[in-house]
């Protein structure tokens, strides 16, 4: 079996990539795709500290934190939606509306 | 004597790092999606070498079956150009200073995991999917039925949010003549 290190040392990857992505896009589903990508990040952290110590709560987190992402995304797609039908853009720059 | 499970993972590894700069660094949002699913099954394979089989069902079916088709969704439904919008000059300095400070992070972060104590202890064998199974519905049983009830609300707040108000479609909806 691998040396569960490695998967963890990808996770750290992987979020580090992730968090660029939220710094860098304007459009906002591609925000929350780069925040998926770090959730599974975190997902690979779990499943390593499982395999290393031989406990299955971590699988049982990684199944959660799968399930709350389902639901994120949900979510997060229907405030953009609300979002595209008000302001007519999906920009995150653009999007003001509270601040004024 | 080459280790086949370290090439392995070394070729899958590489790949989920590539599709997660591809989505990261591609033009088109559809072209970021198509990445971000080549990253997720790569995670999936990764999730295997891990023995944890049941994950990696998890995340293909769950990930690439069902958030990314709402992901994809959502694209196409959004469908606009964003570069139009002119964004604040000081914004697009903090994005390239933030891009170097992404990596020292990632390059401390990767030493401070690496070189932690919790990997010295000899590794223990992988659970099984029978533990999974065995932990899910009788040790946190009361998580399991709260995750449900949290989707419902999740499901019912999101149509809640993108419902139609317009004065036309609600008329239509009683049955008035247009």
């Amino acid at each position: 079996m691998i040396d569960p290190s490695w998967i963890a040392a990808l996770g750290v990857i992987l979020f580090g990539i992730g968090l660029l992505g939220t710094f860098y896009h304007k459009n906002a589903i591609v925000v929350l795709m780069c925040i998926e990508l770090m959730l599974n990040a975190a997902n690979l952290n779990f499943v390593a500290a499982a395999t290393h110590y031989g406990d299955v709560d971590g699988w049982v987190f990684t199944a959660i934190a799968i399930a709350i992402a389902a639901a994120e995304v949900a979510i997060g797609l229907a405030i953009l939606l609300s979002l595209y039908s008000t302001q007519g853009t999906i920009s995150l720059d653009a999007a003001r509306e509270l601040s004024n | 004597m080459v280790d086949f499970e370290a090439v392995i993972f070394v070729i899958v590894s590489g790949a989920a790092i590539v599709g997660a700069l591809g989505c990261v660094f591609s033009a088109r949002v559809a072209h970021s999606l198509l990445w971000l699913m080549f990253t997720f099954f790569s995670v999936a394979a990764a999730f295997l070498m891990a023995s944890a089989e049941m994950l990696a069902a998890i995340q293909i079916l769950v990930y690439l079956g069902s958030v990314m088709l709402v992901v994809q969704f959502g694209v196409m439904l959004t469908r606009r150009r964003i570069q139009d919008v002119e964004s604040l000059p000081t914004l697009n300095a903090i994005s390239a200073v933030s891009g170097i400070g992404v990596f020292a992070f990632i390059l401390v972060l990767l030493r401070g995991m690496m070189e932690h104590s919790m990997w010295d202890d000899a590794s223990s064998t992988a659970p099984t999917t029978i533990a999974f199974a065995d932990a899910i519905f009788n040790d946190w049983t009361m998580a399991t039925i709260i995750l449900g009830s949290l989707l419902a609300m999740a499901m019912i707040g999101a149509s809640y949010l993108v419902r139609d108000e317009r004065l036309v479609n609600l008329l239509w909806d009683m049955g008035a003549e247009e």
